[in-house]
Formats: C-alpha cells, structure tokens, sequence
C-alpha cells in the first residue's frame, strides 16, 4: 500500500469559541479522487483553507507527502505540491488563456528580476518550453481555440477547467477543487469529470468540495462527509 | 518661457511618473510616498557632493542605494497591508520624511533648505545652463523609458499584472507576493532617486517645500490622467502636468490668479477623467 500523500492528524479548529472540527483524522492515498460533502456552514472551506495553509488551526498535524504543512505560509504550500481551485476560479481576467496558463507555471526564470541580468537566454528558451507545455495542456482540457481569447470572457465552466490547468502547469500534485461542478451545466460537469479522471490515471490526487453529490459520487474512489465536528468516510 | 527648462522639468517627472507607475500600474498599490523617495535622492545627491566633495556620478549612485534601502525598510512594514492600508502607510512616510527634512537644520538647513549645491561636472566639464541639463536629463529619461519598454512585456511584468488582477490567484500558485512587492518598491524607489538629484543639481538649491504631500499627489494624478499600466499614460500624464501652467500663462490673466485658477483647471481635468475615462486616457487598469 502507498503511503498517504495527505495525512491529517487531531485536527482541531474553533472559531469565537463555536467548535467547528475536534480531533479529525483522514488520510488521501495518491492517485485517487476524494470528495467532501456536507451541509452548508460545516466548514468544509475552512477544511481545505487548513490544508492549504490559509488559516491556522488550533491543534493537530497536517503532512503532505510526508512534510509538516507550516501555516500562514500559503506560497511555499502551493510551490510544493498543494494546488487549490477556489469556487470563484482563480483566473486571471485582463490575461489570455495563454497567458494565464504561462504565468502559472512553476519557478519560471522570467519571474525573478536578476534573471534578466544573468540569465536572459534561460527565460527566453523556458518560455518558448512553457508555450509547447501550455498547448498540450489547453488540447487535453478541449481549450485550444481559446488560447488568445481573454479569460475574463470564458463562460464559468471554461474557466473552471481553465483553473484547473492552471493547477496542472504548476506540477500539483494534489489538487484542492472547491465546488468545480457547481453552477454549470451538464456538458461541462462531464468535460470536468473527463479530465479529473485523467489527472487521477496520471496519478495527481483529486480532493474536492461537492454539492452535486450524484456527479461526485460516479468519479470518486473515495466520499468523506462533514458531521459532527468530524470527518467520517462514507466507503 | 524658457522652454529648455521646461522640457528638464518634463524629463524628471517622466522618470517620477514612470516609477509610480511600477508600483502603482503593474502591481496595484497606490503610493503617496514618491515625493519622499524624490527628496531623498535630492538631499543625499546634495549633501554627498557638498560635505564629502563627491562628483555627481558617485553622489547619485549612493542616492539611489539610499533610496533602496529605505525602500526596503519601508516594504518590510507595510507589504502585510492591503489597499487603503498601504495608501495610509505610505501616507505617513511622506509626512515622517518632509517633516524631518523641514526640521532637522543642522544637515537639511530646514527652512533655509541647502543653496550653492555643485554643478555636474562630465569628462572635466562642468555642465552650465538650461540646455546641457536638458541633454543630461534626456539621457536619463531615454534610458528610464528603454528599461520599461523592455520590461513591459516580459514574464516579471504579465506576473505583477496578475498579482494587480488577483492576488489570491497568485498565491495559490505558489507566487510569492512579498517578494515582488519589495522589488517593485526597490526600483521605483531607485528611479526617483534619479529624478531628485537631477532636481538637485540643476536648480543648485533645495529645501523640503519642494517634496510635499502635495507633490506626492500631483505625481499620483499625472498617472491617473495618463493612466496607468503602461509607458503612454504616465508620460502623457507628466509632461501635461508641467506644460499645462506654462500655456496658461499665455492666458491674458495676471499671477495670483493663474495660481488659482491652475488649481481648478488641475481638479476639473481630474473629475473630468475620473468620470469619464476612470482608466486614465491611454490607461489599462482602473483604481476601485
């Protein structure tokens, strides 16, 4: 058995007093799809906003592939390995997709301003790179004809998916989807639940928020609910 | 009009509208500390050349490693604020600085300010008049606007763009903001400085009036008109608010009430632009 990329130990987390998660235990095997439901205000946000390091609990461990999450650090949680789509999806707006996608990528020479000094032709050669990356990732999410059109004018399931390949061309590992199948329609839930199943074959681990409990339940290996200031695993 | 003069004053606010602009067009933090960081470079410009004898060169150089530093200390107490929070820190900088220039007499000369500052001298040539110093602050200004010209499309850039856009996005993708913010902060701050000692040297005196809040605003406005997020905007924006007093002197009033009436034509233009084209004239981002 593989160890667990995510490992959640005697997580607890209270707010002005009011208990909202006591001593929770889960653990995500990579490669698989995992689900979280739960009634609205169970905390399912604050759940993945403690994975992602965005919010401090008040006791507890969480690992990610074996290493200590140190909170309030949420840059370095990301660089490592932890992707988060948020149910507004973190797009760019005033760029193209293309653009989008480009400036998602991982440790880009071009973001580091020496670079220019010292290593100009190292940028030049990684972009050129990251553009051939990008147009695979755009073919494989069924996005290419939209490569130069604003992100801030794709429909929301385009830029839900857009979202996530943003994810993908930042090498996450395990990818934190609050709600991807909310508020679209049919045709995208099934073009999002297409590549999820692909990202998991590649062996990315998938844990998502969901509402629409049918269409999480046809693709997950595993469900989790909220209950109870717990988290229980319903298979 | 000497208009050699004016066009010297239309190149050292080009360079202050420009460095603005990085910080305020690309990255999305509104700055009211640019006259600060613009009085700095003046008064460590002068008193380097006129305590330790230091050519112009040498003096400017240490003026903008001045300017970093103190950029840095600043960005390290306000990078956590966001917005209006930034704005007010920044706001309060520029008080601490241009009341501690007016005060501190023994070095600034305080309201007295500092006369006789040393001319530019260039392979033994001492730089004299209008022209040579429009020449020098043309030289500074073309390489200024070269530098963004080449920056603003490069990755450094789409990513302060992004971070301007949505910073949480960012985040989550594992960019740090902090760092971004400090060099932003770091280079317009190294920019200004060469705008103040330009100020320095040719006028050969200055004192804290020069470096106000207000000054701060007038820069902030010359990039709201112009608009911001790209080279057209601040330049526009700085070179028409130094020529439009020069023209209304052309207009058959006397002084006193050019001056008053200059400060209405400032803020009926600016209404105008805010109401009409909140994005500035030749502007791609808009201030909320």
């Amino acid at each position: 058995m593989k160890a667990p990329i995510l490992n959640v130990e005697d997580l607890s987390k209270s707010f002005d007093g009011l208990k909202l998660f006591e001593r929770v235990n889960i653990s995500l095997c990579p490669g698989t799809i995992n689900s979280l439901f739960g009634s609205n205000g169970s905390g399912k946000t604050t759940f993945f906003n403690l994975i992602g390091g965005y919010d401090k609990p008040d006791a507890g461990r969480i690992h990610f592939e074996g290493l200590a999450i140190k909170f309030h650090n949420e840059f370095a949680i990301a660089k490592a390995g932890i992707g988060r789509m948020w149910q507004d999806p973190n797009v760019f707006p005033n760029h193209t997709v293309m653009q989008n996608l480009l400036v998602s990528a991982k440790s880009h020479p071009g973001e580091y301003f020496l670079n220019y000094v010292f290593k100009r032709s190292l940028i030049k050669k990684r972009e050129v790179n990251l553009t051939d990356k990008a147009c695979d990732v755009l073919q494989m999410f069924r996005l290419g004809g939209k490569s130069d059109q604003f992100a801030g004018s794709l429909s929301l399931g385009e830029r839900k998916l857009l979202s996530i390949s943003m994810l993908l061309m930042n090498d996450a590992r395990l990818l934190l989807l609050d709600e991807p199948f909310s508020s679209v329609n049919p045709d995208t839930i099934e073009r999002i639940s297409e590549v999820l199943v692909r990202l998991k074959q590649e062996g990315r681990t998938i844990f998502m928020i969901e509402h629409k409990i049918r269409f999480a339940e046809a693709i997950s290996d595993h469900q989790f609910k909220i209950e109870n200031h717990g988290i229980t695993q319903l298979n | 009009m000497n208009w050699l003069h004016i066009i010297f004053m239309c190149e050292i606010y080009v360079i202050l509208a420009l460095s603005a602009n990085l910080v305020s067009g690309y990255t999305g933090l509104l700055s009211f500390a640019n006259a600060a960081f613009y009085g700095l470079g003046a008064y460590v410009t002068t008193l380097v050349m006129k305590n330790f004898g230091f050519n112009y060169f040498p003096a400017l150089l240490l003026a903008i490693v001045f300017n970093i530093f103190v950029s840095l200390i600043i960005t390290f107490f306000s990078v956590r604020l966001k917005d209006l929070y930034f704005t007010l820190a920044t706001l309060a900088f520029q008080v601490i600085v241009f009341t501690t220039l007016y005060n501190w007499e023994k070095v600034t000369g305080g309201s007295y300010g500092i006369s006789e500052i040393p001319g530019v001298r260039v392979f033994g040539h001492e730089l004299n008049g209008s022209a040579e110093y429009a020449l020098l602050g043309g030289c500074f200004t073309f390489a200024v606007i070269l530098f963004f010209f080449l920056f603003q499309r490069t990755p450094f850039v789409r990513l302060l763009e992004c971070i301007r856009d949505r910073e949480l996005g960012a985040v989550s993708l594992g960019k740090n903001i902090t760092y971004y913010k400090f060099v932003c902060n770091s280079v317009a701050a190294a920019f200004i400085a060469i705008s103040g000692s330009l100020f320095a040297v040719h006028t050969g005196y200055i004192d804290a009036t020069s470096f106000t809040l207000a000054e701060s605003i007038l820069i902030v406005n010359m990039i709201l008109i112009g608009g911001t997020g790209n080279l057209i905007g601040p330049i526009f924006g700085a070179c028409f608010y130094v020529m439009l007093p020069e023209l209304m002197r052309l207009m058959p009033i006397n002084s006193s009430q050019g001056a008053s009436l200059q400060m209405i034509v400032y803020s009926l233009i600016l209404i105008l632009v805010v109401r009409l084209r909140p994005n500035g004239l030749f502007g791609k981002f808009k201030f909320e």
